[in-house]
This record gives structure tokens, C-alpha cells and sequence, in this order.
């Protein structure tokens, strides 16, 4: 073995035999205990333990709630990706007009929110979502439209939450498209406005091609991102009201971590990973015809 | 210089939403100042009337007779030190190794990259049950060491200093070679100063992540001697939430110092993030 | 060892008696029951250095806690670290402190919790004779045992009754709240009659409490089969059930849940509802916050019942020690000190958790203060919770279809089935282990 093979070894075995340990073993654990009914009883008395095969999948198809978190989850997906994208770009395309001033300032606010603790700051927006006292409800009565119950009801509370999400989390993706856009050809931008192409034109020929990777690529990890939504809703609504925000992780946790039913929870948590390894391999495909590794 | 209305007018525009993003931010840092139960009128208060500090001496300072003590300043403790350990953790496994995947050839590297590559769309929730089961089995639930656990995986910190280590030119490593110096010599001595930024990119990174994780050490913390501020806050707010000033004050004492660590670290790690591409 | 108790005699001498009026711990505390535990300790551990004791208490009743130990320290040299847990995240975490082996040496509990502790192993029970299930109301007992075997050691008692507002009541024309549910219905759409915008009443739609104690007082079971299944499509359980959502069909109570509701007492306070159903520890709370709400404004009446006042479910406290205790002795000691009737008694000037001590009601103002006289009334008309680990689970599932029945997802009738149907799934186990004869 040459000095250069041992020393690459020697760097890389350390974090390799960590990941074997607090990864690769677990989630071949978690597929086990997944056709296990592994529960409190079992907990106590390992004799209590019975092998159920696919049935805890069985159950989990035929238990409304879980359908109710996977459909929740669908929408806080749906709703939010394309608005956590648009809001990113729409921000990254404004800030990077030339003409703006004192950009590393607005930078540094625009981004701020990204860096702040998610707990504390859910803590923060349940106060600003407040139905009485909250600041929204208060700019929606100086245009006179009357106060929502942001949190309380089922019909609103999937948005409020998302508004939270985006505010938090626009600031990354708005980076990366910020430093995309600094890749549009200017002389090109420049020629099609001699043509006369509108902004639109401009946009969709010119800036729309060159940070398309880029805009692709945050889609897609925005999708996994947002199938794994939990603290959120754990910690501003605790899933109500009327489980209107259960997402599938929050159902996992209730499972495991509340009930102790682990071979249950285990079943959501593979069902999790099969659906984040579909929308990867999305993106895989998206980054060999894109050749980003 | 003339300023054009177009220029005003974006830059108001852009400013608007700056003000947007920072205006829940100003608006805790405002509630936390207010004698307790002056927030809940309507319309909100803007300013407080007599700005206070008392709702941080009812969170901070330990209460006469011994009583309800919310218990934060050893959570900030504790949030501190865990955040620095991940933090040497995650640079002590994935710069080594980062940097081996990208320039030096050895047995097996096509192969682990792969496994790497695959491990990374795990998530981290999947492993979390049996994980669990596994650190009781060794004692180690409630301890600094049962948080620390899952960072020993460091699949997102090897990939991304991995792809910054790529731009280094392999003509400087072959010539230190050629000078003779030992491979540790190579890394730590010529590497390590190019790579300086993207190290210090993920070590804010990983503070950041330490700092904010909530769901692990949820669960793998008992004691409140031992929680983490997230853990803490959303304790007293289960409790408590109803006390709005106290809660701000919570809200700022948790994100305030991530808050000062990244101003302070900022064009670091913009330009980790962006690869340098931002010009300031 | 024998330091300690010498100690504690020559703290007892110097100490002088203050007077209050109410009575505190220095007048009523017995000086034999610390004496008696300073001795035991000296018995019971010959180490040089006291390990300290973790204890788990749960609400206001763990917040307060650090007050009642510095008498318990002077006494046995033994520092005690109290963790207070929010009562909405006491059960799960015991369950992951039982699970990861990081449970404390006592825990404060919700009787109603034995019965699945038990099966896990978690507790270990106190002395068959001890003297320190003696001396308790009626029931108490009862609430801790376990297939005929206490488990623990009642430490309050308590139920759910009616906090209401004078005030609001008298405007409707009612000196106190109606007993008979038709004719407390009457009163409500009295007071809704008046202030449309606002509700008679705050049923939050994650408390059982309220639909539980209707359902008891129906005398129905709320499992059957060896509580194997449920039994929440009997008869009694859907008059319940009716009850419940008319109160809300008639907008009679808000539809809200507890974790966007806010601050409670300053709602009430802003005449939002008038009647607030709930248990003891709101004396406590409306104890400390005199300036929101004066003592004047409210009072207490028991909760309604289809024929006149009604049951409520029963909702006392217990301490136990862990099957993980690294000192069973100064565990126990701890307990027979906080179970103390003197003891239990301050617990009630502070949070208003009521005593289970027979000797604590006979002290000063127990009985005649028309508060606590209420709630001795309501706990002597509680019904236990039946006594299966999977309880907390259901009584979860089953408020769940309430609040989705209420939002207009059921009908009563198809609400009841749901019920059975979730209940049943989740007492599967429990079958399977019964026809192996493994069941508790």
C-alpha cells in the first residue's frame, strides 16, 4: 500500500465507521422492527414481541389519520414548494438588478431569518398568528377585512404554517439563485433589450436557461425538504386543530415517541424513505443530464 | 450621482422586504421589553409603554425561595458546549475526509463515495428509533454523548468539502510531495490554508444545526439539567404559553447569539455558500 | 448519620414559630414524622456521602416543588432535584425515561397512568401495610391499585367542576349555574341570548375531561369484554356524546383546542365565556393572578348531570418510587414526607391541589371554605377510569373523533363507532395478551 492509500484510509475511515454506526445500522434496524409489532409490551418483555410481516403496512392503509398526514403533508408540498421557490426567486431576481443599492445590507436582513432557531421563532409567529392580539390579524383590519383564526382553523392553518416556512427558509434558495443569476450573460440580457424583448421575454430566453439547473436542483430538494416537515407543526399547533396539521414525520413521532409503538413507526419511517429516495432519484437523473457531479 | 427612479424605486422595493424578514425579529425583541400582560391588547402595542427587562430576570436569574427556575441559563450552557463539540466533530471527520475523496487514490474510494452519495438521501428521522434502542442498550440516552451520536455520520460534510476541494489544483500537492512531505504534512500545511472559507462554512453550519436541532435531543435528553435551549423553550411554552412577553424573551435568548455569531461570520459564509461568486 | 437527626432536633429547637394566618408548614408540620424519617435513613443507609434524589413533578404542583423540600433536607441531609413537567408532555416522557433507563428515583404520576407502569415494570410498589396508604378519603386507595395491589401512594385528589363568573351569570339572571343539563342548557343560551359574540361556556376540543365526565355520569362502562374492547356505542355513552355536541351545534362553547387558545384566564377575564370547567389547579392559578380576576367575580358549582349534579372523572395524583431508584430508602422517606398531612395541606395553600389525607381535610378552613368544600362534594361523586395501560391511548383516540364529530366530520352516531372502531385496534395487543393469559 502506497503512503498516499494509507493516509486516504486513514482520512476517510473514521466518518465511514460512523456512518456504518448511527446510520446504516439503524436503517437496517428501522426495516426490521418495521414487521415487528415492537410496542410498550414488548419493551417491558421481549416475549411480548410478535413478527407481524407486512402487517403494520396493512394497518397503516387502513388507518384514516395516516392517509390524513399523507394528504397534509401532499398539500403543505404542493402549496409550499412553488411558493418557497417563487418567493426566493422573486427576491433574488429584485435584489440583483443592477440598480439597487446597498445590496450586502439587505442581504444580510433578507438572510437573516434563515439563521434563527426554528423553536424560537415558531414561538414568535404563533404570537404574531394570534386570532386577538396578533400583528397579521391587525394589518388585515387596517384594510378592513375581518380577523382569522390563522391557527385554529383547519382551513387556515396549513397556510399559516407555510407562511412561517417560507419566511424562515426563503433566504437559502434566495442565495443560490442570487448567485446563479450573477451568471447571466449580460451582453446578452442587453442585446435582447435592443431588439425589443419585454422584461417577460427577456426573462424566459435569457435568465430562465441560465440558472434552470439551479432552479431545478432547489425544487427538488425543497420536495424532500418539505415531505419531512415536523417541528413546525410540533411546536406551533401540535397537529390540530382536528390533525389538520399532522404531517406524516409528526405521525411517526406520535407513534414512537409518544406510544411507544416502534414497529409501527418504523413502517412510516420506510414508507418516508421509499417516497425521499423516489424524488431523489428525480433529482439524480436531472444532475447526470446536467452533469452537476 | 444621479439616482434614477427606477433605482429608488427597486431599492425601496427590496427594502420592503427586508423589512418584512427582520419585522418578526424586531417585533419579539419589542414584546420581550413589555411588562408582562401589556402585549395582549389590541391593536398591538408598537413600543412598550415602560420598556422592562423584567421578563428576562423572571426567565434568567433563579427565583427567591428556590422556586420555578425555567431552568434556561444551563440550557444555554449546555446548548454552547454541544453546539462547539459537533461543530469540532463534524471538522475533525469530514475535512479529512472530504479531502481524501477528492485527491488521493486509494482502495475502495469509488466505492464509499458511492455509498456516500446513496446514504445521503437517508433521512435522518428513519435511523432515529433504533438508534434510540441502540444507545439505551449502551447507556447513553441522556447524555452529551447520545446527542452527539448522529453527527458521527457526517454524509453532507464530506460531500460538500469534497466538491470544494476539487477546484484545488493537484500541480501543489504533487510538489509538496516532490519536496517530501509526509501526506498529514500536505493537508494540514498546504490544503487546509486554501480551503480556510468552506472549513469555516461548515463549522457555521454545523453550529448553526446543533444549535437549532430540536427533534433528537427531544428525545434523547430526559434531565433538564441537560437540555438544549430549543428543548427548553418549547418546555416553558408548553407550560407557559400563554405568558407572551416571557415567551418573546425565551424567543430572543435562544436565537440571539446564532444571530450575533453569523453577522459577525457573514462574508465567510456567504462566500462558502456561493462558492465566491458574491461580490459584496 | 445520627448527625443528621441530632441536627435537625437542634434546628427545631432554634426555629422560632411564626403566625399566620393561614396555616403554614412551620405551625402544622409535625416534628415526629421528620424525626421518624431522619432515624429511618439512619437505619437505612451507612454510606458517608448522600446520593441526592431526582424527582419528576408534574404542572404547578412541579414548579412549586423546590418549596416544600428545604424542611425534607435539613431533616435527612438529603438534597432532592426536582424536574418540573409540563402536564401536556408528563406521560411521553415517562414512557422515553422508562425506555432509555433514564426514569428519576420518584415520580409524580396520574393515577390513572399506574396500571401501564405497572405492566412495564416501572414502579415499585410501597409496602403492603404501609402506613402510608392509611388515612385517606375514600377512594384514594382504590385510585392506586393495580389488580388489588397499591402501587403507589395518593398524594392529591382531585376532579372537574365549574368555574364560573358572577357576574356574567347574574346578568343571564342566575345566582349559580343550573345543575340539571336541560336546565343548564337554558342558562347558557341565556347568556349566548345576550352577547352573541361571546359563549357560555369553553369546552377545548383537546380537553376530555368535559365529554368523560357526561359519559360517567351515565353509568356505563366505558370498555367491555374484560376491557378488551370499547363500548363507546352503548347507549349512555351517545346521550353523552349528544349532550356534548350540542353545546357546540348551539355555539353555547367555542370551537377552539388549548394550543391556540391562548391565555385562558385573561379570556375569561375579558368575558369571552362564562363558565370555565376545571379542576383544582385553577384555584391555584386564580390564587396567584388575584389582580386579573378578584376572588369575588367567580365561585365554583359542581358539574351538571342529566338529573342534577352530576360525576366528573376522578383525576388524582400519586408518587411513586422507580424501579430505577439507586436509594429506595430516601425515595420512601421523600414520599412519606411529601404525603404528609401537614405537608399535603401546604401543597393546597400553594398550588390547590387537594389532600387525600383524611387528618388534612379536619385542618382549619379545608371544610368550610365553600371552594374546596365544593371539590371534596365532586371527589366523593368521581368515577374512576377503568384500569387498562392503554387508557392515556384512548382517551386520546377517542376525544379526537369528539373534536372531528364537532367540527362536522361525524354524526354522533357515526362519531361512536369510529370510537370503538379506533378503541379496539388499539386494545388488539391487550386481547392477544389476555387469551395468553399475560394481561394486567
Amino acid at each position: 500500500m502506497t503512503r498516499q492509500a494509507r493516509a486516504g484510509l486513514g482520512f476517510v475511515l473514521p466518518v465511514m465507521i460512523g456512518t456504518v454506526l448511527v446510520l446504516v445500522i439503524p436503517t437496517i434496524g428501522a426495516a426490521l422492527l418495521s414487521v415487528t409489532d415492537f410496542d410498550i409490551y414488548a419493551l417491558a418483555d421481549i416475549a411480548n414481541l410478535r413478527f407481524v410481516g407486512a402487517g403494520n403496512y396493512a394497518e397503516l392503509l387502513r388507518m384514516p389519520l395516516f392517509w390524513r398526514s399523507v394528504a397534509n403533508t401532499a398539500l403543505f408540498t404542493a402549496i409550499g414548494v412553488p411558493a418557497a421557490i417563487a418567493t426566493s426567486l422573486g427576491v433574488a431576481l429584485l435584489i440583483s438588478s443592477a440598480t439597487v443599492r446597498w445590496k450586502p445590507v439587505w442581504r444580510v436582513l433578507l438572510f437573516a431569518p434563515y439563521v434563527t432557531t426554528l423553536v424560537a421563532t415558531a414561538v414568535v409567529w404563533r404570537y404574531m398568528f394570534d386570532r386577538h392580539n396578533g400583528l397579521l390579524n391587525y394589518a388585515l383590519s387596517l384594510i378592513s377585512i375581518a380577523p382569522v383564526d390563522w391557527l385554529g382553523d383547519p382551513r387556515t392553518s396549513i397556510p399559516a404554517t407555510l407562511i412561517f416556512i417560507v419566511w424562515k427558509a426563503f433566504g437559502y434558495n434566495m442565495l443560490v439563485f442570487i448567485a446563479a443569476l450573477s451568471t447571466v450573460p449580460q451582453e446578452l440580457a442587453e442585446a435582447a433589450r435592443l431588439d425589443g424583448a419585454g422584461a417577460w421575454a427577456r426573462f424566459r430566453h435569457v435568465t430562465l436557461p441560465a440558472i434552470g439547473p439551479a432552479l431545478l436542483l432547489a425544487a427538488v430538494l425543497s420536495v424532500a425538504n418539505f415531505i419531512q416537515i415536523f417541528t413546525e407543526p410540533y411546536v406551533m399547533t401540535h397537529g390540530g386543530p382536528a390533525q389538520s396539521t399532522v404531517t406524516v414525520l409528526y405521525f411517526m413521532f406520535d407513534q414512537g415517541f409518544t406510544w411507544w409503538n416502534l414497529g409501527m413507526a418504523s413502517a412510516v419511517a420506510m414508507i418516508v424513505f421509499v417516497v425521499i429516495l423516489l424524488v431523489t432519484a428525480v433529482q439524480a437523473r436531472l444532475g447526470k443530464r446536467n452533469e452537476w457531479w | 450621482m444621479v439616482v434614477s427612479a427606477g433605482s429608488l424605486l427597486r431599492t425601496a422595493l427590496v427594502a420592503l422586504f427586508a423589512l418584512i424578514a427582520v419585522l418578526p425579529l424586531l417585533w419579539m425583541v419589542n414584546v420581550s421589553l413589555m411588562a408582562p400582560g401589556t402585549a395582549a391588547t389590541f391593536p398591538p402595542p408598537f413600543w412598550p409603554a415602560h420598556p422592562t427587562l423584567a421578563n428576562y430576570r423572571e426567565l434568567l436569574l433563579p427565583h427567591p425561595g428556590g422556586l420555578t427556575s425555567y431552568h434556561i441559563l444551563p440550557a444555554l450552557g449546555n446548548s454552547a458546549v454541544l453546539a462547539s463539540l459537533t461543530t469540532v466533530l463534524s471538522l475533525l471527520l469530514c475535512v479529512p475526509a472530504g479531502y481524501a475523496f477528492a485527491k488521493l487514490r486509494f482502495w475502495g474510494r469509488a466505492r464509499m463515495l458511492q455509498a456516500l452519495l446513496a446514504l445521503a438521501v437517508v433521512p435522518a428521522q428513519v435511523a432515529m428509533l433504533p438508534l434510540f434502542l441502540m444507545l439505551k442498550s449502551v447507556g447513553l440516552v441522556n447524555t452529551y454523548a447520545g446527542v452527539l451520536a448522529p453527527w458521527l455520520a457526517g454524509v453532507y460534510g464530506v460531500l460538500f468539502i469534497r466538491q470544494a476541494t476539487l477546484a484545488v489544483p493537484d500541480e501543489m500537492l504533487d510538489a509538496a510531495r516532490i519536496d517530501g512531505a509526509s501526506e498529514a504534512r500536505i493537508f494540514l500545511s498546504v490544503v487546509l490554508p486554501l480551503l480556510r472559507p468552506v472549513v469555516v462554512t461548515l463549522a457555521l453550519f454545523a453550529f448553526l444545526a446543533s444549535w437549532s436541532d430540536f427533534l433528537w435531543p427531544l428525545i434523547a435528553i430526559t434531565d433538564q439539567q441537560h437540555y438544549t435551549l430549543p428543548v427548553a423553550l418549547a418546555a416553558i411554552s408548553r407550560e407557559h404559553g400563554g405568558d407572551t412577553e416571557l415567551m418573546m424573551s425565551g424567543a430572543v435568548v435562544t436565537t440571539l447569539p446564532v444571530l450575533l455569531l453569523f453577522l459577525a461570520l457573514q462574508r465567510y459564509y456567504f462566500t462558502g455558500i456561493l462558492g465566491g461568486s458574491i461580490k459584496g | 448519620m445520627l448527625l443528621a437527626s441530632q441536627e435537625w432536633g437542634h434546628t427545631l429547637v432554634e426555629v422560632p414559630y411564626r403566625k399566620y394566618d393561614i396555616p403554614t408548614f412551620d405551625t402544622l408540620i409535625q416534628r415526629r414524622t421528620l424525626l421518624t424519617l431522619g432515624a429511618g435513613l439512619a437505619l437505612g443507609g451507612c454510606g458517608a456521602a448522600v446520593p441526592g434524589l431526582r424527582w419528576w413533578a408534574i404542572g404547578a404542583l412541579g414548579e412549586n416543588a423546590p418549596e416544600l423540600l428545604p424542611a425534607f433536607r435539613t431533616a435527612t441531609g438529603v438534597a432532592v432535584e426536582v424536574q418540573a413537567l409540563p402536564w401536556t408532555g408528563a406521560h411521553e416522557k415517562l414512557l422515553t425515561g422508562f425506555a432509555g433507563n433514564s426514569l428519576p428515583d420518584v415520580m409524580m404520576l396520574n393515577s390513572a397512568w399506574l396500571p401501564e407502569l405497572t405492566l412495564i415494570g416501572a414502579v415499585a410498589p410501597p409496602a403492603a401495610r404501609s402506613s402510608l396508604l392509611a388515612d385517606h378519603v375514600a377512594g384514594a386507595v382504590a385510585s392506586v391499585e393495580v389488580a388489588g395491589r397499591a402501587m403507589a401512594v395518593p398524594w392529591t385528589a382531585d376532579s372537574w367542576v365549574q368555574f364560573y363568573r358572577r357576574d356574567l351569570l347574574a346578568a343571564a339572571g342566575y345566582a349559580a349555574p343550573p345543575l340539571v343539563w336541560s336546565e343548564w342548557m337554558q342558562m347558557a343560551r341565556a347568556i349566548k341570548r345576550r352577547q352573541p359574540d361571546r359563549f357560555a361556556t369553553l369546552h377545548l376540543l383537546d380537553w376530555p375531561e368535559p365529554l368523560f365526565a357526561f359519559a360517567a355520569q351515565q353509568g356505563v362502562p366505558f370498555l367491555r369484554d374484560h376491557a378488551t374492547r370499547g363500548n363507546f356505542s352503548s347507549d349512555g355513552f351517545r346521550t353523552a356524546l349528544g349532550f356534548y355536541k350540542g353545546i357546540f351545534d348551539e355555539r353555547l362553547a367555542p370551537v377552539t383546542t388549548g394550543a391556540e387558545a391562548g391565555d385562558t384566564y385573561v379570556a375569561w377575564r375579558h368575558g369571552r365565556f362564562a363558565i370555565l370547567p376545571s379542576n383544582a389547579t385553577s384555584i391555584g392559578d386564580l390564587r396567584r393572578r388575584t389582580t386579573l380576576l378578584p376572588h369575588d367575580l367567580w365561585d365554583v358549582a359542581l358539574t351538571p348531570g342529566p338529573r342534577g349534579a352530576g360525576a366528573a372523572m376522578a383525576r388524582g395524583t400519586s408518587l411513586a418510587v422507580s424501579h430505577a431508584a439507586r436509594d429506595p430508602a430516601a425515595a420512601w422517606a421523600l414520599i412519606r414526607y411529601l404525603c404528609d398531612p401537614a405537608i399535603q395541606r401546604r401543597v393546597y395553600d400553594i398550588t390547590g391541589d387537594l389532600p387525600t389525607r383524611r387528618s388534612a381535610w379536619r385542618m382549619p378552613e379545608m371544610r368550610t371554605n365553600p371552594v374546596s368544600a365544593t371539590f371534596a362534594t365532586q371527589i366523593a361523586h368521581s368515577v374512576a377510569p377503568p384500569a387498562v395501560p392503554e387508557w392515556e391511548r384512548i382517551v386520546a383516540e377517542v376525544q379526537l373523533v369528539a373534536e372531528h364529530m364537532v367540527r362536522g366530520d361525524y354524526g354522533v352516531e357515526a362519531a361512536t363507532v369510529e370510537m370503538d372502531k379506533r378503541v379496539d385496534r388499539i386494545l388488539e395487543k391487550r386481547r392477544w395478551l389476555a387469551e395468553r393469559g399475560r394481561a394486567a
